[in-house]
């Protein structure tokens, strides 16, 4: 599903670059669910901006599907983005003049679903997520688990074939942050690619695969798949 | 697009939404009131064509002011002339028309031609217009809508019936639609003599014309000089005073020019105010969008493209400007009143008489204004949206944040705000001063206690000069024995009267004969001692000494003997008047002082006074001055009931009190200076505002900064003062650089508006410190913010 070959990224500084990520070659199956972990500075995010396609200022080969990222202008990259991934983030995001239900109903907007779809697909990822009691709600009446959540469902409800989540459970107590990974693992089960970014050693461990990042390079050989 | 959000994110930032709307408000109010001023003044006052509309005039070199009359000779050398498109000769004739109620009224009967209708281009409502087969002595006349409405009520089968005016009797073959005055007549007739063999020199005629299409004003100028050296060469040498050209310009800028200066300056002062009110919106509007970035990121995360942020943000910005204008368009509606009742004072024309209205126009441009605005302000934040970057939304960090390119970017707008204000502050200290000179210039006659009035008589009663003079005679008596009046006096034209008698004088000096143009004032009675004119030398004239059969004698005004003999000791010199032809010259009896008889922004004018026994042309409209005791002005009541005593037939009109007039003569000066002290205000009030706004965001982005000082040991007045020398920096810069560009501009403004615009470098100097001042004191509550800053959020993670 996602081939990266030899993906490079650095800015410059004083004269010279500074490299954010170098030489990145990695694989993600359909389906596979994958843990990058590093230390602050590694180049987690850098990497997750890459997979997202919001970052287009790299050098090297990105293939999603098949369709070479790189070759997309700004526009097709976007409604590539916009029909294949969604995001989860740290501090949630949730925007805080929406309602929960509008806050679900964003993305569809976004992506001009019919009215009428959007609200069957609303009620239903409310109930499944059991968050109904709480679709009238703003984010700022809603705890920190429970907003991260509804995160969760906003990422999911445009129903993406990768799920990039950036640190989900950073910001949960232990409990709230369980709920997530359990989540997930749901999410996963049903088809869904996952990429989670975590500094979470035993979260990391529970998924199929941990890709580990220091100084824009990755640790061992373990950008392959399987 | 959902509304709901757009609301609730609205309400959410409602302070800040508010000054934005306020700003709007008071920008929009006074723009909507200065376009709809504009726009009853400049294109929809008349039922004419106002491009093609146009009047001719002429001057000597001498001459101060442009006068109307024309010869039939004249008129028949420019309508062969093949320089118009048609020309029409008419003659105003003020008539005491008994109105529905019985009562007279006075009223203006016009005799004009066929053509009139040709150059108008307005067709009758009713019936037709004057025609070909009206020649001279022809009994038809054409109606006003008002005349058809009060004396005929308006009826359809009005065309036929008899119209009574003084003694003749006419029949009405065309109605006129409503506000249609042209020449501000209520009647229009044929004339009394035929224009085409009329060999008289006198100048009745007031020509209008209809310029062809496409007619260049300056060429025209240019070959009605022609015209005019031609005219003079084929004349006798004494016809024309030295210098003499006819010129044309549109009836509307004739009427309207006197206005024009004022209302151009409220137009600037609005545009200053427009530039201080843009850069207060744009820098809230950035202030939120700085604040609302990280959720803009995540909106472009989660799929939003950037064309749908830019139509939310668009839409954001309409809905506050909607709520803006919606809210200055109420608000225009009473400084539209204002700035009208200021104009109208002076003098409208008939066409415009309560016809002023606010709704049509300015609710034409609201949309145009609101949808402009929104535009600008979406426009100022397209930068930061352009660069926008969904990335910001994974950075993990959700604080708000600001580069130092958008702080300096703020500071500038704040700055710039200053500097408006400065502009419009100093520009109205010096406006505000040169009107307050104007002011106390002395007048050279006494206003205060005086009341003006003035009649028409008929002439089928009093058909001669002897005639009215004796009407004249018995009413000053009647005025003076009312108990409220002090004394009465007769003139042609009362101070400050926009039209006046004028006529060309001649003297023979030792370097041969010197002509000139003079105002002329047929007297009777003691004007000196009505109008507290003073008398340098000699003595003024005297009813029962100058009669018809006595020597003609003569005052004239200072500033005419110094024109024309360079000293003002010209007592029994000898001078001749063009209006009486081949009479005998007047002896100067008297010279009088110095007098402003235009008003205030006009010069001491070039009078002559002759006792009315000794004027054959006297007119059948008469002036009447008349001074009350105690410094009270009589009442139009008094006036009118001594009138009714000696002629009940005979109306007063435009019944004033001097004082008033006086103050009306200077309405473009009030308006234009009551402009720049309100937006000023405005002015300064928004940029302080703005300031406030600013150092309070710069106080927020950097709250982490403040608060590391804080706790690396910074003492709260520390803090506090670096905010306060950041507000006074914002001040200093904006002040001197809002100085220079007002003493850069000041000359401009005071070219416009009739030298009231001296430049006050301590009353300016004023303003600069004032201004630093009052910025000082908006920092104080961001400045006590920052003074309070906690240690403590230093320390906490985001």
């Amino acid at each position: 599903m996602i081939r990266l070959e030899n993906v490079e990224k650095s800015f410059p500084l004083a004269g010279g670059r500074t490299w954010v990520l170098r030489n990145i070659g990695l694989d993600i199956a359909e389906g596979e669910f994958v843990s990058v972990m590093g230390p602050s500075g590694a180049g987690k995010s850098s990497l997750l901006n890459v997979l997202g396609m919001m970052d287009h200022d790299w050098q090297g080969s990105y293939a999603f599907d098949d369709v070479k990222v790189e070759t997309l202008n700004a526009k097709q990259r976007q409604a590539l983005q916009r029909e294949k991934i969604g995001f989860i983030f740290q501090h949630y995001h949730l925007i805080d003049d929406l309602k929960v239900w509008e806050n679900l109903d964003l993305p569809l907007q976004y992506r001009d679903v019919p009215a009428k779809e959007r609200s069957a697909r609303v009620a239903d990822l409310l109930d499944r997520f059991q968050i109904v009691g709480k679709k009238d709600l703003f984010p700022s009446q809603l705890s920190g688990g429970q907003q991260q959540l509804v995160a969760v469902a906003r990422a999911v409800i445009t129903r993406p074939r990768l799920l990039l989540a950036d640190e989900p459970t950073g910001a949960l107590h232990s409990t709230q942050a369980r709920t997530i990974m359990d989540l997930l693992h749901e999410l996963n089960r049903d088809g869904m690619t996952i990429v989670q970014v975590t500094h979470n050693e035993p979260f990391a461990r529970e998924a199929q695969r941990v890709v580990r990042l220091a100084d824009g390079w990755i640790d061992g050989g373990s950008g392959s798949a399987g | 697009m959902n509304a709901m959000p757009l609301l609730r994110a609205a309400w959410k930032h409602r302070a800040a939404n508010a000054v934005t709307v306020a700003t709007l408000a008071a920008t929009v109010a006074v723009l909507l009131a200065a376009i709809a001023v504009a726009h009853n003044f400049f294109v929809s006052p008349w039922t004419y064509d106002t491009a093609r509309l146009g009047v001719l005039t002429h001057r000597a070199a001498a001459d101060t002011r442009s006068l109307y009359g024309f010869s039939a000779e004249e008129f028949r050398t420019l309508r062969d002339s093949g320089l118009f498109e048609q020309v029409v000769a008419s003659r105003g004739r003020p008539v005491a028309f008994d109105g529905a109620d019985g009562y007279p009224t006075r009223m203006l009967m016009v005799q004009t031609l066929p053509s009139a209708h040709a150059v108008t281009g307005v067709a009758p409502a009713l019936g037709r217009f004057l025609g070909e087969e009206d020649r001279p002595g022809s009994t038809s006349a054409v109606i006003s809508h008002a005349v058809w409405q009060s004396h005929f009520g308006g009826d359809p089968a009005v065309l036929g019936r008899a119209l009574r005016v003084e003694d003749a009797v006419y029949s009405v073959v065309g109605v006129m639609p409503d506000r249609f005055h042209f020449m501000g007549g209520d009647f229009w007739t044929a004339h009394a003599r035929e224009l085409d063999t009329d060999q008289d020199a006198a100048r009745p005629y007031v020509l209008n014309v209809r310029f062809k299409p496409g007619t260049d004003l300056p060429q025209l100028r240019g070959a009605l000089a022609t015209l005019s050296q031609r005219l003079v060469a084929a004349a006798p040498a004494s016809r024309y005073l030295p210098g003499w050209s006819i010129s044309g310009e549109r009836v509307i800028d004739a009427v309207m020019g006197p206005m024009r200066p004022a209302v151009a300056l409220l137009f600037v002062a609005s545009l200053l105010m427009l530039l201080v009110a843009l850069a207060n919106v744009a820098t809230l509007i950035n202030i939120r969008q700085v604040a609302a970035e990280p959720q803009l990121a995540v909106r472009l995360a989660l799929g939003a493209t950037s064309r749908r942020l830019y139509l939310e943000t668009f839409a954001t910005n309409l809905l506050l400007a909607a709520v803006g204008v919606g809210l200055g368009w109420a608000l225009g509606g009473s400084v539209f009143d204002r700035v009208v009742g200021m104009i109208s004072a002076d003098w409208i024309p008939r066409e415009l008489e309560g016809r002023f209205v606010y709704a049509g126009a300015s609710l034409r441009w609201m949309p145009l204004i609101a949808l402009g605005c929104a535009t600008l302000m979406t426009l100022s934040q397209w930068p930061r949206l352009r660069r926008l970057d969904a990335q910001l939304a994974l950075r993990g960090s959700v604080r708000t944040g600001a580069g130092g390119g958008v702080l300096r970017a703020i500071r500038g707008l704040a700055a710039l705000q200053v500097t408006a204000a400065a502009v419009v502050g100093a520009l109205a200290v010096c406006v505000a001063a040169g009107t307050d000179d104007i002011r106390a210039r002395a007048l050279g006659l006494r206003v205060d206690g005086v009341a003006s009035t003035r009649l028409t008589l008929p002439q089928t009663t009093y058909p001669d000069a002897a005639a009215r003079r004796r009407f004249a005679e018995r009413l000053g008596e009647a005025l003076r024995a009312e108990p409220g009046v002090a004394d009465a006096a007769f003139v042609d034209a009362a101070p400050f009267q926009r039209y006046r008698r004028q006529t060309a004088l001649r003297a023979d000096l030792a370097g041969g004969p010197r002509e000139i143009s003079v105002g002329l004032n047929s007297s009777l009675g003691p004007v000196p001692e009505v109008l507290g004119l003073s008398l340098l030398s000699g003595r003024y004239l005297d009813d029962a000494r100058d009669g018809a059969d006595a020597q003609p004698v003569a005052v004239v005004s200072r500033a005419l003997a110094l024109q024309i003999w360079g000293t003002d000791e010209v007592l029994d010199r000898m001078l001749s008047l063009a209006s009486e032809n081949d009479a005998p010259p007047r002896r100067i009896v008297g010279v009088l002082d110095d007098v402003r008889y235009g008003g205030a922004l006009a010069e001491p004018e070039r009078l002559v006074f002759v006792p009315q026994a000794q004027d054959p042309g006297l007119s059948a409209t008469l002036v009447v001055l008349v001074r009350g005791r105690d410094g009270r002005v009589p009442t139009a009541d008094v006036l009118a009931r001594a009138a009714a005593g000696v002629d009940p037939r005979v109306p007063l009109f435009d019944t004033v009190r001097l004082a008033d007039r006086a103050q009306e003569s200077l309405a473009g000066l009030n308006l234009a200076e009551a402009s720049f002290r309100v937006f000023a205000t405005l002015a300064i009030a928004l940029a302080l505002m703005g300031t406030a706004v600013v150092l309070s965001f710069l106080l927020a982005v950097r709250r982490r900064e403040y608060a590391l000082r804080s706790a690396v040991g910074a003492a709260p007045s520390r803090l506090a003062r670096r905010v306060v020398g950041e507000g006074l920096a914002i001040g200093a810069v904006g002040t001197l650089a809002g100085l220079a560009v007002a003493w850069g501009v000041a000359g401009l403004v005071d070219a416009n508006l009739y030298g009231a615009t001296p430049w006050r470098w301590l009353a300016t100097g004023g303003v600069g410190a004032g201004l630093l001042l009052a910025t000082a004191l908006a920092t104080l509550t961001p400045a006590r913010r920052a003074a309070a800053s906690d240690p403590m959020l230093a320390l906490r993670a985001d």
